[in-house]
C-alpha cells in the first residue's frame, strides 16, 4: 500500500475526478428515482394520486431503468474504478479512454433517459412506457434502444480498460497474485461481457431494427428469453460491489480484517460460473419452454446460493474478528462494541442483514413449483427491495460515507445525520418490503397504477388490504427522505474545506492470496467454463423457441407506446435506405 | 488453501440446504404431481385468431366425463370470454394466447396463473372444486390501460352448468 | 489492525438496537398472522412495543453513561 495517511485523490487526482463523477451520475438517477418512487407508491396505494393512472407505467419504467441501470452501474464503474487503481498502485494505461468510456455510458443513459420521461409530454410523441424489460411486441421509440445499446458498449470499454491496466500490471509483476479487489473487477466483467451477449442479440438484431421499420415482426419470446438471459446476471452485477465492499471494507470498519482472501475469490468465480445460465427461472410460467429447462434453471439457480451463503459466514466472521479485536466478549456481548455510530458501518451492517432476509423471499421465489403462488404478484418486488434495494443500494450509500472523503479530502457534513439516514432506510425498507410480500401472498399484482379491480376483492388471511397500503405508503415515504438526507449530507459536505489526514489504508486479510490456489486467477479458464454452461443451458431452449415459433415469431403487430405519428421523422430514414414497408 | 473448520461446516450446511431445497421441489413435481407451464400447447399467429378453429370463438367445451377445455384469447385491455363459466368439481384446461402483446393470466388466490405471450399457447389444467366467483387478472404489464383488464371465472354447481351454450352466459 | 482504539459502547448502537427490535416485533405480528391466524392490531401493538423499546433505551443510555462515568 501507499504512505499511510494519503488519501485516493491525493495520490490519484484524475482518476479521483473519473470516480466523482461517475458517482455524480449514479446519484442524480438515485435522486430521480427516489421522487418516481414515491410518486408510485403513494399512487398505487390511492393514498395520492396527482397524476393520471396511464403516465404511472411512465413513472414506473423511469424508476426501474434509473435505479438499476443507471445507478447502480455507474456506482459500479465508479467503485471499480477506484479498486483496480488502488489495488493495482496503477494508473489507466490511459486515462483519456476511461474518460470516453464514462462519456459513452453518459450519453447512453441521457439518450434513454430523456426518451422515457418525454413520455410525460404527449405533444412531442416520443416515449418509452415498456418498462425495465421492454418486452417486446411493446415497442419503445427507436432512441430508447440506441441508448441502451450505446450505454452497454460504454461498460464493455471499461472491461476493456480494466484487463488493459492488470495486462500491463502483470508484466511489470509477473509472480505477484492478483490483488483481491482487482480479481474482482475482472471476474465481474468477465460475468458482464457473458450476460450483456444476450441483451445485445436482442436489442441490435431484433429490437432496434424492429422498432426503425427494418423488421416487420419479432419472436416475443425468443427476446424476453434474451431479456432474461440478461435479466438475471444483471442483478449480480449489481450485488458484486456491494460484495467487494463487504469484503474489503466493511471488515476494516469493524476494527478487523477479512477472514478468509481465497474463500473471497471462490465466491467470485462461482458467480463467474452460474449467474448467467439461471436467467429461465424468471420464465418458469412462461409457454414454450419445456419442463425440463425450467428444472436445469432451477438447479443452477439453487446451487447460486452457495456464493451468497458463504459470504453471510465470511462478513459475519470479520465483524466478529474486528470486534473481539476492539476487546469485545461473550457469545453476543461483541455485537456491543461494534462501531455503530458510524454510517459506513451500521449501513453495510443492516444491508447485510436485510440480504439475509430477500434470501429467503428469494428461495421462495426460485421454487419452481411454489412460483406459481407469487409469479408477478407485488411480492416480487417486495423481495427485490431487499435485494438491490437494500443489499445493494444501502451498501452503496453507507459505502460513499467512507469513500467520499478519500475521493475528495472532505469530511462529511454530518454522521449523525448519516446514521439517522442508513436507519431509516432500514425501517421503511422493513415496513414497504413487508406489506408487498404480504400483499403478494394474496394475488395483489405488480407493475399495476391501481390494483383495485371492479368485479372481486382480494382475500387477507389477517389484517386488511388498506392496511398493507398504509404500511407501503408510509414505508416508501421514509425510503424517500431517506434518500434526501443521504444527497442532502453529501452536497452540503462539498461546503466543508478540504483537510489532510483523511487517508485509511485496507488491511490484509488473516488469510491471503498465497494460501489460495493459482488455478482461480485463470481467468481464461474461467471465462471458458462459464460459456461453456451458457451454452448448456441455453443452446437448446433457444433452439426449440426458433423451431416452433421462428427466428422473427408467427406474424403480430408491433405495439408502440409512442404516439404513432413519431415515427414519420423516420420515414426519411427508411427512404434513403431503400426499404419499404 | 486454508480453510476454518466452522467454515468447512457451515459450507457443509449450506450445501445439504440447496439440496434440501431441490429434493423438495423434484418431490413436488414427481410425487404431488404440480406440473408447469411448457411447450405443449404450441404455436398460434396472433394475427390469425379468426381463422384458428378454437381460438376464433373463444369458449369452455366438454372433453369427457368431468372434463373441460376453455380457450381463452387475452387481448389490451380484456379476456374473451368474460366471465369464463365453468361447473364445480370438474378438471379445467385453459388454453390461453395473446391476440397482441404480453399478458398475465392469474385466479386470484389460486395457483392457475401464466403468462401469456403472442405466438405461443399456455396450457394449464386445474382442478375446479368449489361454485363460486373468482377474479381474473392480467399481472403483467400490457399498455396504458393494463390496470383495467380484469375478468371473472365463474364456477357454477354441476346442475346449473349448460354446457350447450359454450360456457358463454 | 485497527487505526481507531477499543471504542466505547455508544448511542448509535441503542439506536440501531431501537430500530432493529422494533422491526423485529412487526414482524413477529406478519409471521404470527400468516402463520397461526393471529390478528394482532397493529397500532396498539407497535405503538406498546415502541415505548417499551424507548424505556428500554433510556435506561440502557443511563447505565452506559454512569458506567463511563465511573471509569
Amino acid at each position: 500500500m501507499s504512505v499511510e495517511q494519503e488519501t485516493f485523490v491525493d495520490r490519484y487526482p484524475q482518476e479521483a475526478e473519473l470516480v466523482r463523477r461517475a458517482f455524480l451520475v449514479a446519484f442524480t438517477a438515485l435522486g430521480l428515482g427516489a421522487l418516481f418512487g414515491i410518486i408510485q407508491a403513494l399512487h398505487r396505494t390511492n393514498v395520492l394520486r396527482f397524476i393520471p393512472s396511464t403516465d404511472y407505467y411512465t413513472v414506473l419504467t423511469a424508476h426501474g431503468v434509473l435505479m438499476v441501470i443507471v445507478f447502480t452501474i455507474f456506482y459500479l464503474v465508479g467503485l471499480y474504478q477506484w479498486a483496480i487503481t488502488r489495488s493495482l498502485d496503477r494508473s489507466p494505461t490511459n486515462i483519456n479512454f476511461t474518460r470516453a468510456w464514462l462519456t459513452l455510458m453518459t450519453v447512453g443513459s441521457a439518450l434513454t433517459g430523456i426518451t422515457i420521461l418525454l413520455g410525460f409530454v404527449d405533444q412531442v410523441g416520443i416515449s418509452a412506457d415498456v418498462l425495465f424489460t421492454f418486452y417486446a411486441p411493446l415497442q419503445a421509440h427507436p432512441l430508447f434502444y440506441t441508448g441502451l445499446v450505446v450505454f452497454i458498449i460504454g461498460t464493455w470499454l471499461a472491461g476493456v480498460d480494466w484487463f488493459r491496466t492488470w495486462l500491463h500490471w502483470k508484466q511489470d509483476n509477473p509472480d505477484e497474485r492478483i490483488p483481491l479487489q482487482t480479481f474482482m473487477v475482472l471476474t465481474s466483467m468477465i460475468m458482464w461481457y457473458v450476460a450483456t451477449i444476450g441483451v445485445a442479440v436482442a436489442t441490435l438484431f431484433f429490437l432496434l431494427p424492429w422498432s426503425l421499420g427494418f423488421i416487420e415482426t419479432v419472436n416475443p419470446l425468443l427476446t424476453r428469453t434474451l431479456f432474461w438471459f440478461f435479466g438475471h446476471p444483471v442483478v449480480y452485477f449489481w450485488l458484486l460491489p456491494a460484495y467487494m465492499l463487504w469484503y474489503t471494507v466493511l471488515p476494516k470498519l469493524a476494527g478487523g480484517r477479512l477472514f478468509s482472501d481465497p474463500l473471497a475469490r471462490v465466491v467470485f468465480v462461482l458467480f463467474v460460473l452460474l449467474s448467467t445460465p439461471v436467467g429461465i427461472h424468471h420464465q418458469y410460467v412462461d409457454p414454450g419452454i419445456a419442463e425440463g429447462f425450467k428444472f436445469i434453471a432451477m438447479t443452477n439457480t439453487m446451487f447460486l446460493l452457495l456464493p451468497s451463503l458463504l459470504t453471510a459466514f465470511t462478513v459475519v466472521a470479520s465483524m466478529e474478528h474486528g470486534a473481539r479485536q476492539r476487546g469485545g466478549e461473550g457469545l453476543f456481548g461483541w455485537l456491543t462494541v461494534l462501531p455503530w455510530r458510524d454510517p459506513a458501518f451500521t449501513g453495510m451492517a443492516l444491508a447485510g442483514l436485510m440480504f439475509a432476509a430477500g434470501g429467503f423471499s428469494g428461495m421462495i421465489n426460485a421454487g419452481m413449483n411454489i412460483n406459481y403462488l407469487i409469479h408477478n404478484t407485488i411480492w416480487v418486488p417486495g423481495h427485490f427491495h431487499l435485494t438491490v434495494g437494500t443489499a445493494v443500494a444501502l451498501t452503496f450509500m453507507a459505502g460513499t460515507y467512507w469513500l467520499w472523503p478519500q475521493l475528495t479530502n472532505r469530511r462529511i457534513y454530518s454522521r449523525p445525520i448519516g446514521l439517522l439516514q442508513v436507519v431509516m432506510w432500514f425501517g421503511g425498507m422493513a415496513l414497504m418490503s413487508n406489506s408487498m410480500h404480504v400483499a403478494g401472498l394474496y394475488g395483489v399484482p405488480r407493475r399495476t397504477a391501481e390494483p383495485e379491480y371492479a368485479g372481486f376483492d382480494f382475500n387477507t388471511a389477517f389484517g386488511s388490504i388498506s392496511e398493507l397500503n398504509i404500511q407501503l405508503a408510509v414505508g416508501g415515504t421514509l425510503l424517500f427522505v431517506s434518500t434526501l438526507l443521504f444527497l442532502g449530507n453529501l452536497g452540503l459536505s462539498m461546503g466543508n474545506p478540504k483537510v489532510e489526514g483523511l487517508g485509511q489504508s485496507l488491511p490484509e486479510p488473516l488469510s491471503g492470496a498465497s494460501d489460495s490456489p493459482r488455478v482461480l486467477d485463470n481467468m481464461k479458464l474461467w471465462a471458458g467454463i462459464a460459456l461453456l454452461l451458457v451454452a448448456l443451458a441455453y443452446v437448446l431452449p433457444l433452439g426449440a423457441i426458433i423451431q416452433n415459433g421462428g427466428l422473427f415469431g408467427m406474424g403480430g403487430d408491433a405495439y408502440p407506446v409512442s404516439v404513432l405519428g413519431a415515427f414519420d421523422g423516420l420515414d426519411a430514414v427508411r427512404e434513403l435506405l431503400g426499404v419499404v414497408r | 488453501m486454508h480453510i476454518h473448520q466452522y467454515e468447512k461446516l457451515w459450507l457443509g450446511m449450506s450445501l445439504l440446504l440447496i439440496v434440501g431445497f431441490i429434493a423438495t421441489i423434484t418431490y413436488g413435481a414427481v410425487g404431488v404431481g404440480v406440473t408447469m407451464v411448457d411447450d405443449s400447447g404450441g404455436n398460434v399467429n396472433p394475427n390469425a385468431l379468426d381463422e384458428h378453429p378454437e381460438f376464433s370463438d373463444p369458449g369452455v367445451e366438454q372433453v369427457g366425463e368431468n372434463e373441460y377445455e376453455a380457450h381463452v384469447v387475452a387481448r389490451q385491455f380484456i379476456f374473451q370470454p368474460d366471465p369464463i363459466v365453468v361447473p364445480a368439481n370438474s378438471t379445467v384446461t385453459f388454453y390461453v394466447t395473446s391476440a397482441d402483446v404480453i399478458h398475465g393470466f392469474s385466479v386470484v388466490g389460486t395457483n392457475a396463473n401464466t403468462m401469456v405471450i403472442p405466438g405461443e399457447v399456455s396450457e394449464v389444467t386445474v382442478e375446479v372444486n368449489e361454485a363460486g366467483e373468482y377474479g381474473l387478472i392480467c399481472h403483467e404489464y400490457c399498455g396504458s390501460g393494463h390496470h383495467t383488464m380484469e375478468g371473472i371465472l365463474r364456477v357454477v354447481p354441476e346442475g346449473e352448468y349448460n354446457s350447450s351454450d359454450g360456457g358463454e352466459q | 489492525m485497527s487505526d481507531r482504539g477499543p471504542i466505547v459502547k455508544t448511542r448509535g448502537g441503542l439506536l440501531v438496537a431501537w430500530v432493529f427490535l422494533l422491526v423485529f416485533g412487526f414482524e413477529l405480528r406478519t409471521a404470527l398472522g400468516l402463520f397461526l391466524g393471529v390478528d394482532v392490531p397493529a397500532v396498539p401493538y407497535l405503538g406498546t412495543l415502541a415505548v417499551a423499546l424507548t424505556l428500554f433505551a433510556v435506561l440502557a443510555d443511563f447505565q452506559r453513561a454512569s458506567a463511563q462515568g465511573e471509569a
